[in-house]
């Protein structure tokens, strides 16, 4: 995706504001295209996650981009890459991280930020095959993002997030 | 077929004609970007009220919108307001959580839209470095059945009603 041409700073006051009936609906339709792509990150996130493909999971990252973890924040692609590559290097797993509600405020015509929810269910893979069993979820998070529009699309700058909710188990 | 069977029968088509008018003047654009604006109020509505975002919450909604929950029925921003302001804080963990979110836009300035969430409700504030909560399950799930007008200020919500469907073992 290309820089949104005519985005001038009154378009600022517009994304703080929000919509209006008076404004033009092709600005409301520029406003629901960057939400409508940083929602797609979401879900490419949680899938390639839950894939293990490090690869189009590091890429949805700026090159520069920040992954907090609980205790560490992984710096660039190549970090990141690193990190999923060695996480999925253990017993086979049936892993979904079902992503819920995912609140996307665009900043600029370059920026924007979100916070989304995610439901994490996780449980060994039997010999027989799937499906896997589980009782309740593993985990529940909150994740608080920063999206930047580069000369690849948009992409995540920074993204952080807090566990809620964990199984006793 | 007698003149009153007639009057009805032509009252009625004239009835059809207007709603498939109304429905038919919604390009494919105008009604994407109704779905985009009432999607995003919809995740206002829960980000919000998990935070405890009093002022956030109440301006997803009109003026003079009605809110029906378990715990009763709120009419007006204001007191949609006080629902949220009057809680103690800082908040409890608490996370709707979103998942089919079906809009239906009606014509230029309304919409209806049906959304369930699961809901995880905690016990004590959970921040950035605190252990999470220990929770054996979710605590519910709800259908939100809910109207949306245009208002001077964009879309909000005009009415809210919460169905709740499923009651799981997490804390309440």
């Amino acid at each position: 995706m290309r820089a949104i041409p005519g985005l001038a700073p009154l378009a600022l006051l517009f994304f703080l504001a929000g919509p209006s009936p008076a404004q033009d609906m092709d600005e409301l339709m520029r406003i629901n295209a960057i939400v409508t792509a940083c929602e797609r990150l979401e879900h490419d996130y949680a899938i390639y996650r839950d894939r293990g493909d490090a690869e189009a999971f590091a890429n949805l990252f700026t090159e520069d981009g920040e992954w907090g973890r609980p205790t560490t924040v992984l710096k660039g692609r190549e970090a990141i890459r690193e990190y999923i590559e060695s996480s999925s290097a253990g017993p086979p797993e049936a892993h979904l991280q079902l992503q819920t509600t995912i609140q996307i405020t665009p900043v600029d015509e370059t920026t924007a930020t979100g916070i989304s929810y995610a439901l994490v269910l996780e449980a060994p893979i039997p010999e027989e095959g799937l499906p896997a069993t589980v009782v309740g979820f593993q985990v529940a998070s909150e994740s608080r993002s920063t999206y930047k529009l580069t000369d690849e699309g948009w992409k995540i700058a920074t993204r952080e997030y807090t566990t809620l909710f964990v199984d006793p188990e | 077929m007698g003149m009153k069977n007639l009057t009805v029968t032509a009252v009625s088509a004239v009835l059809l004609a207007s709603a498939s008018t109304a429905f038919a003047a919604l390009d494919e654009a105008t009604a994407d970007t109704i779905i985009t604006a009432c999607e995003r109020l919809m995740a206002d509505y829960a980000v919000f009220r998990d935070r405890l975002d009093a002022d956030g919450w109440a301006d997803t909604f009109t003026e003079d919108a009605v809110l029906v929950l378990g715990s009763g029925t709120y009419e007006g921003r204001d007191a949609i307001l006080e629902n949220l302001a009057s809680r103690p804080t800082p908040a409890v963990a608490h996370l709707i959580m979103l998942t089919s979110v079906k809009i239906t836009p009606i014509d230029e300035a309304s919409a209806t839209g049906t959304s369930y969430a699961i809901i995880l409700n905690g016990d004590r504030p959970v921040g950035p470095g605190d252990p999470p909560i220990q929770m054996e399950g979710i605590t519910s799930v709800n259908v939100y059945h809910t109207e949306f007008a245009l208002t001077a200020a964009g879309w909000r919500i005009s009415r809210m009603e919460l169905e709740p469907v499923f009651r799981g073992p997490g804390l309440a």
